[in-house]
């Protein structure tokens, strides 16, 4: 092997591509040849830093908020797919369950149009986080604070001005109010309205029991004011918040329940509120419920 | 009975492919960077793939190459989408233009900063800077190379040869404007001196 059939295949050789054959004769040349050695070594060299600059560069490391966001999504779109499959198997994959769907339609039509229509399992994937990790710090906290300020309306110095319910939430204590009461049973509208706090408008429903309170709080995600850090959960730490996102709203349920119930009552809201904001459109989301 | 199997059956996937797969988005985001040249989009075509990714998870074995597998379909899909911007206009392949065009070959003195190795990557054409990526940064074997790229394995190792060709010429600018010497140290140059030395 001379020089120039060294420098040929030389970057094979530091990709360990080589057949076993010619890496001896490599190793041979390298024994003889200094030349050689030495530009081995640089572009062994150049390849180390290659890698190192880009691994190390800012501009081509991932974003945190972005693979949190992307975990959650794909999350729901996993658990979306294994429901789907599952309702394809039992579809087509099976006689039995094709007959039995057969026969339920025509015997059953209306009811199994109605009860698909009130399906409330919607899947939803459930991730669990502390309050200092909770996405969108800034927004949480002030849903929390317009819930305790506005909701319970004992402070009089909460800065709360009511405004006019955007197009889209009107009427939507309709939709809500069914499903709250299917779980907390004598829980009764207490109050619906929109309002102002910290800038950031939100349509507030709000049922009660004997002084306990559930808030479903909806607001334009994207229309959320700024919040000033000195003010944060600690002050609200007996409430439980969940919250899911449909399109360009945040939707919020926090109330002095237990984590359990809590998450019910979101869960119990998301299918019919996603269909009464958005349509029929699909929409991923994920359940975030504070510890 | 069924429900719990099926939530089972829902959590492996998940389980699976968030074991497999999800540890190599920063990688795919490398990769994605070089394709799309911004973050918005690179960002998008890494959700893209994973999508994709978690759709074909069934067809995935186990305990392979996830990192190679996920990469296949980053590119599949950047091409998918190349496509539909070009509206399947065929350009003109400048491979062998811009091999005309590589400069001879200078070896690197050391001390060049991260900033120089990563504007010096930049200069080399998108065609070679892409291979050159996938192997001396992502550590992707020729083969896996090949088959990400759809291209036969010869081009690979051409296209990698002529790559690494212009990097080391783009280092070696960034070295004379440091005032280093890098006078001499050129391959080439060595191989006439040394008249082809044999073994």
């Amino acid at each position: 092997m001379n020089c120039r059939d060294f420098r040929e295949i030389i970057d094979s050789y530091l990709s360990d591509e080589l057949l076993t054959e010619t890496n001896h004769d490599v190793l041979r040349h390298l024994e003889d040849c200094a030349d050689c050695r030495k530009v081995i070594e640089v572009r062994r060299e150049v390849r180390s830093r290659l890698k190192s600059a880009v691994i190390n560069a800012p501009q081509y490391q991932i974003g945190k908020n972005f693979t949190h966001n992307l975990n959650t999504h794909l999350k729901f779109e996993a658990l979306k797919m294994q429901d789907s499959e599952t309702t394809s198997y039992f579809g087509f994959g099976s006689w039995i369950a094709v007959a039995a769907g057969l026969i339920l339609t025509f015997t059953l039509g209306f009811f199994l149009l109605n009860s698909f229509n009130n399906d409330q399992t919607a899947v939803v994937a459930e991730e669990i986080y502390t309050t200092n990790e909770f996405p969108e710090n800034n927004l949480v906290n002030i849903a929390f604070g317009d819930h305790q300020f506005c909701a319970v309306k004992h402070d009089s110095k909460a800065s709360v001005k009511f405004v006019a319910t955007p197009a889209k939430f009107e009427n939507i204590e309709q939709i809500a109010m069914p499903q709250i009461q299917n779980i907390l049973r004598d829980y009764k509208l207490k109050e619906f309205h929109s309002c102002q706090y910290r800038n950031t408008d939100f349509t507030h429903l709000v049922v009660e029991k004997d002084n306990k309170i559930l808030s479903v709080m909806m607001t334009d995600k994207n229309k959320a004011g700024k919040f000033n850090k000195d003010m944060n959960f600690s002050s609200s730490a007996k409430y439980q918040m969940a919250r899911f996102d449909i399109d360009n709203t945040a939707v919020f349920v926090i109330s002095d329940l237990n984590q359990q119930i809590n998450t019910q009552v979101a869960k119990a809201l998301y299918d019919p509120l996603r269909r009464h904001l958005a349509g029929e459109k699909t929409f991923q989301t994920a359940m975030l419920v504070l510890k | 009975m069924f429900k719990s199997l099926k939530r089972k059956k829902e959590e492996q996937l998940w389980e699976n492919f968030e074991q497999e797969a999800m540890p190599h988005s920063a990688d795919l985001f490398r990769v994605a960077m070089f394709l799309k040249r911004n973050r918005d989009m690179a960002e998008e075509l890494v959700q893209e793939t994973l999508m994709q990714g978690l759709k074909s998870f069934h067809r995935y074995t186990l305990g392979t190459n996830c990192k190679a597998w996920l990469t296949t379909i980053m590119y599949n899909t950047h091409y998918k989408q190349i496509r539909k911007l070009t509206r399947m206009q065929l350009v003109e392949d400048k491979e062998e233009l811009i091999a005309q065009t590589v400069p001879f070959e200078p070896s690197i003195p050391q001390n060049i900063t991260d900033e120089d190795v990563l504007q010096a990557i930049e200069k080399v054409p998108l065609t070679f800077r892409e291979i050159v990526v996938l192997c001396d940064v992502e550590g992707f074997s020729y083969k896996e190379i090949s088959s990400i790229m759809d291209i036969p394995m010869g081009t690979v190792m051409s296209r990698l040869h002529r790559g690494r060709k212009v990097l080391r010429s783009e280092l070696a600018v960034y070295a004379r404007n440091y005032g280093l010497d890098v006078s001499g140290e050129d391959d080439n140059e060595m191989i006439k001196k040394q008249g082809g030395k044999s073994k």
